[in-house]
């Protein structure tokens, strides 16, 4: 076993996804706590099939997708917010509808460009191992700017999900607050893409969180142990899908599903 | 001359369509302890928060220490405790001393970080409240009380100079409520903090606040509880009951 890990740590391209996924991990389990406890975890669901949509348009004009995805992403989540925030349509139905828009209009130039191809099936369920250079340094980079952000900001996204009227009278610019926080979630979900796919990517944020929400006795740690799950599940993802030749990013989800099933176990004991 | 912390003019506020206050004149000076009282629906929840800019007014205008709150900046002046208590996700993964520090940090500048002094004066407002022992306890795991003094601790960490307190006493058992006015009255006679305090109980508020403002969608009453004891209106207006709301005949 041993001997399969070392051999595998010597393939570069195993030595890329390992330094993606993990920084991608770390960025879904931050922001991941602040969106589960606010009841906005399936804006990453949301988010994934819109920048299906901004694949399908990078691919069809040659640019390297994730560039197209960035910008366009981002967008949609500052449209949700203000669609949800002007009461214009409810918070969980304005996701739905940009999911639907998102996806349709993939498929559509999908098949502008003559059907589906390997490229855009790996963007559906990620390819980790596929991660190129320029892939890692984005996400280095990116990962940085979330976790800085977070660091930056993490009191105010505290008191903003604890409560967000007490944050606002006590001098938090809650809108501001709440931008940021899709911001980040808008470039994590672009960053999970290559990670798990975009039909899988919301799982990275959703799972950690939830798994450490079990045991989490503070808030900070709960997000430290969000962020050891994903780490976790990303490195053993990685390691196991190259043992046994399987999909990484289905993997990835599944070890995430344990961490989660074990916790969910432990804890029904504890509460008896 | 002094700003007053709170001023209220001609507000009115609509919800759907319909007036829930109506045209609200008061004025909060340094110092005071009002009680604001009235039936169920009278807009008491409502005034309070208008008056910190978390409803948007149908006319007139509220200024908290001379400006009105879309504009104002000074939030560390300002504590709130509201009255949601029981939306309260009990499965919130946050300790006593991180509510307590969100309160303490939230008007400061960028990079909020915690220090030594703040960890000190935390631990000093949760000792006051006498729930110090429960600094690392999550907040979920707590009883009604407790959490209602917690967040008190949050309303009070920062000093504030105006505090606005929305029911604060529901959850509490009556020896808690006994503690819980005279460490308001303590904070209101020795740092001058201006209190307004929205309550059920009129009768507590005549034995502790110093004035009364009496909400039924509109002012009946803003004054000292003496001259609530002694107004004719009053009088005609409330019977009998004007005397046990007073809480001036023993």
């Amino acid at each position: 076993m041993m001997d399969m890990l070392k051999e595998a740590l010597q393939f570069a391209f195993i030595q890329r996804a390992l330094w993606a996924g993990c920084l991608v991990a770390v960025s879904c389990a931050f922001l991941g706590v602040f969106l589960v406890l606010r009841r906005f975890a399936m804006i990453g669901d949301g988010l994934a099939h819109i920048s299906f949509a901004a694949i399908a348009l990078g691919l069809l004009i040659k640019v390297t997708p994730i560039f197209v995805a960035v910008p366009l992403v981002v967008l949609a989540a500052l449209g949700i917010l203000r669609l949800s925030d002007r009461s214009w349509v409810y918070g969980d139905a304005a996701i739905g509808l940009l999911s639907a828009i998102g996806v349709a209009t993939g498929v559509l130039i999908a098949s502008f460009a003559g059907g589906f191809n390997v490229d855009l099936f790996s963007y559906l369920f990620g390819n980790i191992l596929s991660v190129s250079r320029a892939e890692v340094a984005l996400s280095v980079v990116l990962s940085f700017i979330i976790i800085g952000v977070v660091n930056l900001f993490y009191h105010d996204l505290f008191a903003a999900t604890f409560d967000q009227d007490h944050a606002q009278v006590s001098g938090i610019r809650t809108g501001l607050v709440n931008r940021i926080l899709l911001v980040l979630t808008a470039l994590t979900v672009v960053l999970g893409i290559k990670v798990v796919g975009t039909m899988l990517v919301s799982s990275l944020i959703i799972f950690p969180a939830v798994s450490a929400l079990f045991v989490a006795r503070s808030f900070r740690t709960a997000i430290l142990l969000a962020a050891v799950f994903g780490l976790f599940s990303v490195v053993a993802g990685i390691f196991v899908s190259y043992a046994f030749n399987l999909p990484s990013g289905a993997t990835i989800v599944y070890v995430n599903f344990v961490i989660f099933i074990i916790l969910f176990i432990l804890k029904g004991r504890t509460c008896q | 001359m002094q700003v007053a912390p709170l001023r209220v003019e001609n507000l009115s506020v609509t919800y759907q369509g319909g007036e829930v206050l109506s045209c609200i004149n008061c004025e909060a000076l340094c110092g005071d302890y009002i009680g604001i009282v009235g039936p169920n629906g009278s807009g008491k929840t409502t005034l309070l928060r208008a008056a910190l800019g978390l409803l948007p007014v149908a006319s007139g205008r509220v200024l908290l220490f001379g400006q009105e709150p879309a504009s104002f900046n000074e939030w560390g002046r300002v504590g709130y405790l509201p009255q949601r208590l029981s939306q309260m996700d009990s499965r919130f993964p946050a300790s006593v001393e991180e509510i307590v520090t969100s309160g303490l940090l939230a008007a400061r500048a960028y990079p909020k970080r915690v220090n030594a002094s703040d960890r000190d004066r935390v631990a000093a407002t949760l000792e006051e409240l006498g729930i110090g022992s429960l600094a690392r306890c999550m907040i979920g795991r707590l009883s009604g009380g407790q959490q209602q003094r917690v967040l008190l601790a949050r309303a009070l960490v920062h000093g504030p100079e105006l505090l606005f307190l929305d029911e604060p006493i529901t959850a509490l058992d009556p020896v808690m409520r006994e503690t819980f006015y005279s460490i308001l009255e303590k904070i209101n006679k020795e740092r001058k903090t201006t209190i307004l305090f929205v309550s059920h109980d009129p009768g507590a508020m005549g034995k502790y606040a110093g004035k009364l403002l009496y909400l039924d969608k509109k002012v009946m009453f803003f004054g000292t509880f003496d001259e609530f004891c002694h107004s004719g209106d009053m009088a005609r207006h409330f019977g009998a009951g004007q005397h046990l709301i007073c809480h001036r005949h023993g």
